[in-house]
Formats: structure tokens, C-alpha cells, sequence
């Protein structure tokens, strides 16, 4: 079995989750029997399968596991079909987007809340003592049952979590009291599991104990694709081994890699220090030319450690051919919205561009990092008066037609180990503008072959770049055919030969 | 099904108890199912309704009812049968605060165990802590052998939840606490799953107790006899599916004994009288008090019944009889608690006027002592008669039976009574009576000039005189004896069942059954 380790499945997810997700969808379609495994509780993990097209039978998740709900299907629960309702007793009133009331007489008794954007759909229930103060919450599940209650301290903070079996039972119990004078959670406690009590004084620990249990049930291949995951992989017993898989530049200057300091949460994975006694078995670099640079660096720390390559993703060509808008060009970029990923160069780059040929458009889609980047980029646009010419569209992983009206596709990041939305856009046959970064430049993105990268790194340079493009027919249906070539060898065979040779340990 | 409602089955029980206890042995020996409904939890009632003669069918607690624990096997957990989620832990045995203290492995304190001394050190609650030295909460344990309550701390260390659990580990009950406007930490509500696994929550355990008999009647056409009226006299009149309600009415409806007619009513029927006529059948002890009820609330539905709290059974109406020649000449015994009501010091007053006239008198009082105020006011009142050696306090006996067969006057002088089985006890002992016209039993059990005599209330000397006239013919006294052991023939078991049936009778006609 091979065991993909992770947080979540959450609604907005970024790089490292999408390459495990085509992995597990991969693999399993080849025979490749894998489960991504996920520690958070989520009581809307299934709507978010569903949304990323994820089998949830592939998925382990740790409380569904002791809750004995991994294999449940998505099913929202209407609240008007909600069993545990005396309909016959309250009234339930004032239903509107989010959320229901309901009313004994005219005392209010409680509210329903719905699931997000999911109206009716229960999503948890708050019950009000005589003071009105939220006593209890059920927390519904989108599959439809309850799966974890909820009671609170006298200061409205939680106070003790239940997390529930099907029966009702209660599976696992959290409680949160003082650590150093703040309230936190303090113990999980397993309940009847296989015939007795686990006391844990945090999750962490309880979920080391998970993935061991997984592991004695049935050994497999570990795998990290983040690196707060690391710590737990590496507490498995005996496992059949254990990959890490980078899928960004693991030091803070991309430009010198060699000497540059590690980022944060990478001394596990590459021990500088010397101060681990267990390593990875394998680390996965999706290009050899970074595999190459830090096996050259850190090798020598981790006798027992091979580097290898493999890809990150793969993509499907359903086009033969792509063309150029020529009324209303469209320049397009889909990923994390940001200062880190640059937006900004994107947005000024634009600007540049916009004022020379005024029909151009901007497209950006996906998710903003955080609010205070999206009141940035946003502000951004309404100063440089390009409201009416760029929009944002909301993530959507898998909005198929997002590529079929886009020109380009510019890429301003610095720091990118593969770029899988720019392999995205190339298996529409849209070119790509980038910077011209190390890893991405002569792995992915080959100038003049399917894109353009841009040694200068500013939006101005970006600018001239992608209108030079966009202003030769030739090279445009060039590239893009390019494009189209470099998208059809990553395909998804060519993804499981890569990682069967990373897999070896069982196949 | 018939149930009797209260709030609890005490170890130490008062008079309702032992009415209910008395009548469900009755019911049973007519093979009449019925169940005692308490409302309050409590780790050991099971215990105490075994102790008392009942078995598990004849109880319905109300958290029983929804934990589904009506019927359970007893354990008795020891320590070592605690599963804390630990291995190794390491066990020291605080004798003299009758508690283990569990430690784990890495040091951190897991847990205090409170067990009882009295019985093999069987587990009674575990005080929690977790990793951060916190006590997060208490399990209190049934004394049948598993947790059924959980007492939730809050990080100031108040008890803010508490939770009931089902056999399978669900939650089914919950009370909250919290603090009110005057920062005051009160009970602010209580939240019920029930059978169906619906969810309900309650502002207060009456309307939780609402839900409950509601639940308990769901069927309908039950029989609901309430002997704590102010539990439950709003909810049996309001039950949503039709039932005979019977209010029982355990004392004097007025608030005094001696002006039944125009006095304020007694605290704990006044809601219910101004109700009556919403009851199916008003049951008094007595047809003295049955009239007056009739006389001052003439309720036009609901039924007056009378029915004796008391039974004497057959084989004391069938025990050999004890002539007075056999008994101490002169003893005067009372049986009862020792308290203000019972005015014990009058009738010390009433024997110090007797020992003028017969200096072999003695006054024996058996019973607990509720007020030492009242005992000393007694030794007071012996002392000042000059007949302190003639008065003894006797304290609670076991065998009050022995007691009434050498003694030969019972005497009472109590400001109110709902019954007093122990009048009725005396007479089925040949013990003639003397007491004053105390509402409602003793004037009833108590025939003037049949098996003893009734004298004016609070009329002390009118109690010496007829306690003087009894000791000084012979004659008299035994044919009062001998009246008294007849006159308890009124309390059979036969006679108070017949009393029973009619009622019984009555609610399956009102109820439609056949």
C-alpha cells in the first residue's frame, strides 16, 4: 500500500495537494493501490472530495478512521429531514442562506447552520440554554450524520469535542483546559479502540499512533508531500520505506542554491545538522536538474538516502490545436494570488500592456493567500483604472473551458520547482511568458520552444515580452503547437512510470 | 401500567415513602404491576429500592429511562478494572481518604479513585487530570458498576456540565450551568436525546420531567398517582395522551390541622386544590379528611377516594393477642420522631397530672431525634412535673412491635397529621389509644370510647383524665384493648386493597378499557 500523507482536502488547495491528487487518481487507475491519508477533522471533507474529484474510497482520514466513517458517501442532510428534529415539538423558522431557527413557544431553542454555500444542507446545530448561550453544537458531517459534539466553557470557548461513531458513540473525546494559563486542548482520548482507552496529551501524537496503526494493518510506502508532514512519516515503525517529495525550491535564493539558507520546516528532510537518526528512504525532486543540486549539497549527510526524479503532475491533451483571440486577447494566469507567487508584476506587467493595446484582458483565477493580498491586488487594479479589463474568477480546479478564450498565460513567480499551471495551460496550447528562473527554465518552460522566459525580472520585461508574442502570428502558433508537444510527454503513463520506479519497494 | 410518582427513594424515608413502598407490596400481592417514577439522580438507588424490598420492574428513574439502564446486571469495578488509557500506571492506596492516586509512567498524576470502604473498595468516582495537570472532569459511578454521570470542570475548576451517558457510551443527558445576571453560577438548562434520537433541551428539570411522564404515557391510559404533589401537579394535568391522574393528598390540606374549613391551605397542595376538579381522583387517608374536602372544594369531576396509608397485615391481625395482665402496668409509650409538631412535652404535662393518681405511671418515647431543642424541652417538662424518673427516651427501635405488646396506652398529641402508621401499629397491638382531635388519623384511627379515646386538641388535663380513667378500670382498658386489635381489622390487607380496586376500577372506566 502506498500511503500519501497529509493535512487535508481543503476547499481552496495549492500545488503540493493537486500532485497528490493526480498521484492517487493515477496510481489507483494503474493498480497502484494507494490512500491519501489526512489528519485534520473536516466535517465537509466529502463535499471537498467531490469538488476535486476525488474517490473518497481512496481516502483515510485520521478521525473518520477511529469514528469507523471512512467509507461513507457524500450526502448532505436537508434539514427538513433532519431525524433528530422534533418537528412535531419546535418550530423551525427564519431560513435564510445560511442558517434556521427554531422556536418552543416563542423561546428560541437554537439555530441550524447550513453548510457552506450548501443552503438547508445542516451543518451543524447550536443548542441555547435559558440564557441564550450556545451549549452544545452537533457537527453534521456532509455525508450526513452527526460525527462530533461539541460543549463549551463558561467563557464560550470549547470545552469538550466528542467525536462520534455512527451509533452515536463516542469515538474519541478532545478536551481543552489550561496550558500555561491559555485555554488549549489538552488530551485526546481513544474509546474502545480495539478493546480499550489511548490517552494522548496532543494530536500529533495521536496521529503517529494513526499512521502506525495503519501500518500494522497493512505495511506500506510513506509519503510526504509537505514538509509538516515529515515529522509523522518519519514516526512510523518499520514502514516499507518512506519518500519525501519536494515539489518547491527548499532554500530561500532559488538563484543560489548551493549556499543559500534552507527555508523553514526542511531540517528533517535534510539533516544540516546531523542531528536525526532516521531519514527518509527516497526524496523526489520533480526535475533532475534540482535533484542534482541538492543531492551534490546535502548527499553527503544522508548515506542511506537515494535522490530521485520524478514527475509532479501530468495532464491530459484533448486539443489539436489552439488559436490566438484576435479581438479580445486574453492574457491569463491560475494559481495562489499573491505576493508570493508575484500577481502583482502580473497586474503592472498588464498595465504595460493594456495602455499599448487597449483591447487586451486579464483573467486571474484561484484563491488569494490571504485577505490582506487580495485588498492589495485588488486596490492595485483600481489604481491603475483596470477594473473594467481584468477580472478575477473564482477558484475552480476543474473549470475546463478556463484556457479555450486565453492568449497567454504569464507566470511572474521566482521561485518554481515544476509549475503545473503552466503545464496546464501548454495542454490547452497556450504558450507561457516567465521569468526566466532556475528549475523552471530548461525543464518545463524551453524558450522558444513553448514559451517565452524573460531574464529581466520585472513587469516591464514581462510586458514586451508576452505583446512581442502576441504580435507574432508565427512564432505564436509555433509555440503553442510547442506547447501542445511538451503537454503530451506528461502524460499520466508517463507519471506512473516514473513513480513506479520510486515505488519499487513494492512493485 | 400504574405508577407512583416522587422525587427519590431515600435511605432514610418519611412517611410517603414508606406509603408507597407499603402499597406497592399490596399491588404486588394482587398481582398488579406497578412502578415507582423518581425524578433525581442517585449513585445508589438501586441499592437502596433492593434494600427496601423492590426489584429493578417496580423502579422507573427518569435518567434510567433515557440511559437505558433500567435493568442491569451488577459489577462491582475495583480499581484494576479501570481502563485510564495508560499502561504502567503506577497505584497508591490513600487509606485514610478512601482513595487510590494513579501516576503514569512519565510521572504527570493520571487520576484520584474514590472507593467505598464499606464495600470491598468498589470504585464510587475517578477525578481526571490531564497532561497539563488540569482536573478535567469527574466520573461518578452507578453503584451497579459504570459510569452513568460525568461532572465536566471548567479551567477555573467549577463544575460547568454534566452529563449522563447511555449503556453504549452515547450522550443522552446534559445540564448546563452558567453565570446569571447577579454572577451567580445557576442551573441554565438541561438537553435530553431521547429514544427516537430526538433532540430536546429544557429550561428547567420540571420541564424535563414534563417530557418524561409525556414519554412515559405515550401509549396513554396510565395511572399516575402523585405523592409529591409540588413535583409534578402542573404536569399530570397537562399530559398530552389521556391518563387517570390521582392526586394523594399525604397531609392536612389546611395549613391548620384544627380550622380545615376557612384556614390557608398547607403550601404543598394549594396549587393542586385550585386544580382539583382537573384530577382524576383526590385520595385521602382518611374519611374524616375525604368529608372535609368534599365540604370545602366540592369538586364536581373529580372523584374522592379513601384509602388507608397504612396495612396491617394478616399475620399480625392473626398474632396471638396479649391481655393487659401481661403488659407493665401503667406504661404510656409514644412512637414517634421527636419534633415540635408532635408536642410531646403536653403529653408529659397530661402524665404528670396521671402520676397524682396512679404513681405507677411511666412514659417510654421511641423514635429518632429530629430536634434536640424539643428533647430537652421534654426533660424540662418531666422535671417540673416531678415525674423525670418516670419518662425515658428511648430512642429508634427495631423491633417497635415488642415495644407495643408491654405497653398500654399510646398516646399522641400532634399539631398535624397526614395518617401516623404508628397509632395504627399500636392498635393491631391492642395498645389503646389517647390523642388529641388532630387532623387527619388520628382521630380516625382513634374510635372515642371504641379503642381508646379523642380528647379536645392541646386539652391536656381532658388527656390525663382519660389516661387516669383507663389505669384505674382494669375492666374498661381491656375491653379498649381488645376494641383496638378489632378496630385494626379496618387495615387489613383485604380492606385497603378493596379501597384500592375501587379506584382502580374507577380510572379503567374513565379510561375506556375493559
Amino acid at each position: 500500500m502506498n500511503y500519501l500523507v497529509s493535512n487535508n482536502v481543503f476547499t481552496f488547495n495549492n500545488g503540493p495537494e493537486f500532485s497528490a491528487f493526480e498521484r492517487l487518481a493515477a496510481f489507483n487507475r494503474h493498480g497502484i493501490p494507494t490512500k491519501l491519508v489526512l489528519k485534520d477533522y473536516s466535517s465537509t471533507l466529502s463535499m471537498n472530495l467531490a469538488s476535486h474529484h476525488i474517490d473518497p474510497h481512496s481516502v483515510i482520514n485520521m478521525y473518520d478512521y477511529f469514528q469507523g466513517t471512512v467509507d461513507e458517501d457524500n450526502r448532505p442532510l436537508n434539514v427538513h429531514y433532519l431525524p433528530s428534529f422534533p418537528f412535531e415539538t419546535y418550530h423551525l423558522k427564519g431560513i435564510d442562506n445560511n442558517k434556521a431557527k427554531f422556536d418552543y413557544y416563542g423561546n428560541r431553542k437554537g439555530t441550524i447552520n447550513f453548510m457552506p454555500s450548501q443552503v438547508t444542507k445542516v451543518g451543524s446545530i447550536d443548542y441555547f440554554d435559558r440564557l441564550g448561550h450556545v451549549v452544545v453544537t452537533e457537527h453534521w458531517d456532509s455525508r450526513g450524520f452527526p460525527s462530533r459534539l461539541d460543549s463549551y466553557h463558561l467563557d464560550g470557548s470549547v470545552g469538550t469535542s466528542r467525536f462520534l461513531r455512527r451509533d452515536g458513540s463516542t469515538a474519541l473525546v478532545v478536551t481543552h483546559m489550561n496550558i500555561q494559563g491559555q485555554v488549549r486542548p489538552t488530551m485526546w482520548k481513544l474509546l474502545d479502540y480495539h478493546g480499550r482507552n489511548w490517552m494522548f496529551d496532543n494530536e500529533d501524537a495521536l496521529f503517529g499512533f494513526f499512521l502506525n496503526e495503519l501500518n500494522r494493518q497493512q505495511k506500506g510506502n510513506f509519503i510526504s508531500d509537505r514538509r509538516i508532514m515529515d515529522q509523522f512519516v518519519m514516526s512510523v515503525q518499520n514502514p516499507l520505506s518512506r519518500i519525501a517529495v519536494v515539489h518547491d525550491i527548499p532554500v530561500q535564493n532559488p538563484r543560489h542554491a548551493v549556499k543559500s539558507a534552507l527555508r523553514p520546516l526542511q531540517e528533517t528532510l535534510f539533516d544540516p545538522h546531523q542531528q536525526f537518526p532516521v531519514h527518509f528512504d527516497q526524496i523526489v525532486f520533480p526535475t533532475d536538474e534540482e535533484r542534482q543540486t541538492f543531492a551534490d549539497r546535502f548527499a553527503g549527510n544522508l548515506p542511506d538516502t537515494k535522490f530521485v526524479t520524478a514527475v509532479d503532475s501530468c495532464v491530459k491533451v484533448t486539443v489539436q490545436e489552439h488559436q490566438k483571440q484576435q479581438i479580445l486577447p486574453i492574457i491569463a494566469y491560475r494559481g495562489m494570488l499573491g505576493s508570493t507567487k508575484k500577481t502583482g508584476d502580473l497586474v503592472r506587467a498588464f498595465n504595460t500592456m493594456a495602455k499599448h493595446s487597449p483591447a487586451l484582458r486579464l483573467k486571474l483565477q484561484g484563491y488569494f493567500e490571504n485577505q490582506d493580498e487580495e485588498k492589495k491586488l485588488k486596490d492595485l487594479v483600481k489604481q491603475l483604472a483596470l477594473e473594467s479589463k481584468v477580472s478575477f474568477k473564482p477558484y475552480a480546479p476543474f473549470d475546463e473551458d478556463f484556457f479555450k478564450d486565453v492568449s497567454l498565460f504569464v507566470n511572474p513567480t521566482d521561485s518554481e520547482a515544476f509549475g503545473m499551471n503552466l503545464l496546464e495551460a501548454m495542454a490547452a496550447g497556450v504558450p507561457v511568458v516567465a521569468y526566466n528562473v532556475p528549475f523552471l527554465a530548461d525543464n518545463l518552460v524551453r524558450d522558444g520552444q513553448n514559451g517565452v522566459l524573460v531574464k529581466a525580472r520585472n513587469p516591464h520585461s514581462l510586458a514586451e515580452a508576452a505583446m512581442a508574442l502576441l504580435n507574432d502570428d508565427e512564432k505564436y502558433q509555433q509555440l503553442s503547437q510547442g506547447a501542445l508537444q511538451t503537454a503530451q510527454g506528461y502524460n499520466e503513463s508517463h507519471l506512473v512510470e516514473e513513480w513506479r520506479n520510486v515505488l519499487q519497494h513494492v512493485y | 401500567m400504574i405508577y407512583f410518582i416522587n422525587f427519590n427513594l431515600p435511605e432514610k424515608k418519611s412517611g410517603i415513602e414508606h406509603a408507597e413502598l407499603k402499597r406497592m407490596k399490596l399491588f404486588a400481592e394482587h398481582q398488579t404491576p406497578a412502578k415507582l417514577i423518581t425524578r433525581e439522580w442517585s449513585a445508589n438507588l438501586h441499592d437502596v429500592a433492593a434494600a427496601a424490598g423492590l426489584v429493578d420492574d417496580q423502579l422507573l428513574s427518569m435518567f434510567d429511562y433515557y440511559q437505558g439502564r433500567e435493568h442491569v446486571v451488577r459489577q462491582t469495578l475495583h480499581v484494576n478494572d479501570l481502563d485510564f488509557g495508560v499502561d504502567n500506571i503506577t497505584i497508591q492506596d490513600e487509606t485514610n481518604n478512601v482513595r487510590y492516586l494513579l501516576n503514569r509512567p512519565d510521572g504527570h498524576f493520571l487520576a484520584r479513585v474514590n472507593y467505598d470502604p464499606a464495600h470491598d473498595k468498589q470504585v464510587m468516582s475517578t477525578e481526571m487530570f490531564d497532561g497539563y495537570g488540569n482536573l478535567y472532569c469527574v466520573n461518578n459511578y452507578d453503584s451497579r458498576g459504570f459510569v452513568s454521570e460525568i461532572d465536566w470542570y471548567s479551567p477555573d475548576n467549577k463544575v460547568e456540565r454534566k452529563e449522563w451517558l447511555a449503556a453504549d457510551g452515547q450522550v443522552v443527558i446534559q445540564q448546563f450551568f452558567h453565570y446569571d445576571l447577579h454572577q451567580k453560577l445557576v442551573d441554565t438548562g438541561w438537553w435530553l436525546r431521547d429514544h427516537q434520537g430526538k433532540i430536546f433541551t429544557f429550561n428547567t428539570l420540571r420541564e424535563f420531567f414534563q417530557k418524561f411522564l409525556n414519554d412515559v404515557n405515550a401509549t396513554g391510559k396510565n395511572i399516575f398517582i402523585l405523592d409529591r404533589s409540588l413535583l409534578a401537579d402542573d404536569i399530570i394535568l397537562d399530559l398530552k395522551r389521556p391518563a387517570y391522574t390521582v392526586f394523594h393528598l399525604h397531609n392536612s390540606q389546611g395549613a391548620d390541622a384544627q380550622d380545615e374549613m376557612h384556614s390557608i391551605l398547607n403550601d404543598n397542595y394549594e396549587y393542586g386544590l385550585y386544580n382539583i376538579d382537573n384530577y382524576s381522583a383526590v385520595v385521602s387517608a382518611t374519611p374524616n379528611q375525604t368529608e372535609d374536602v368534599q365540604k370545602r372544594f366540592h369538586p364536581q369531576h373529580a372523584k374522592l377516594f379513601t384509602i388507608p396509608v397504612g396495612i396491617v397485615p394478616d399475620e399480625r391481625l392473626n398474632a396471638p393477642r396479649i391481655s393487659e395482665e401481661d403488659r407493665t402496668f401503667g406504661r404510656v409509650i409514644i412512637a414517634a420522631r421527636i419534633s415540635s409538631e408532635k408536642q410531646m412535652p403536653r403529653i408529659v404535662h397530661s402524665l404528670a397530672l396521671v402520676h397524682k393518681e396512679v404513681p405507677e405511671v411511666s412514659l417510654d418515647i421511641w423514635g429518632y431525634t429530629n430536634s434536640e431543642k424539643e428533647k430537652d424541652a421534654i426533660k424540662k417538662a418531666a422535671e417540673e412535673g416531678g415525674i423525670a424518673n418516670a419518662v425515658s427516651i428511648k430512642g429508634y427501635s427495631e423491633d417497635i412491635g415488642e415495644v407495643y405488646d408491654h405497653a398500654q396506652i399510646f398516646a399522641l398529641a400532634s399539631t398535624m397529621e397526614g395518617f401516623n402508621l404508628a397509632i395504627m401499629e399500636a392498635i393491631s397491638h391492642g395498645v389503646v389509644g389517647v390523642t388529641y382531635d388532630t387532623n387527619y388519623g388520628p382521630n380516625s384511627i382513634i374510635q372515642d370510647g371504641k379503642n381508646g379515646y379523642v380528647v379536645p386538641y392541646n386539652d391536656e388535663q381532658a388527656m390525663a383524665d382519660r389516661i387516669t380513667k383507663l389505669l384505674k378500670d382494669p375492666q374498661l382498658l381491656q375491653t379498649m384493648s381488645t376494641n383496638a386489635y378489632e378496630s385494626a381489622q379496618r387495615y387489613s390487607s383485604d380492606n385497603v386493597w378493596k379501597a384500592w380496586k375501587a379506584l382502580l376500577d374507577d380510572a379503567k372506566k374513565q379510561l375506556g378499557e375493559d
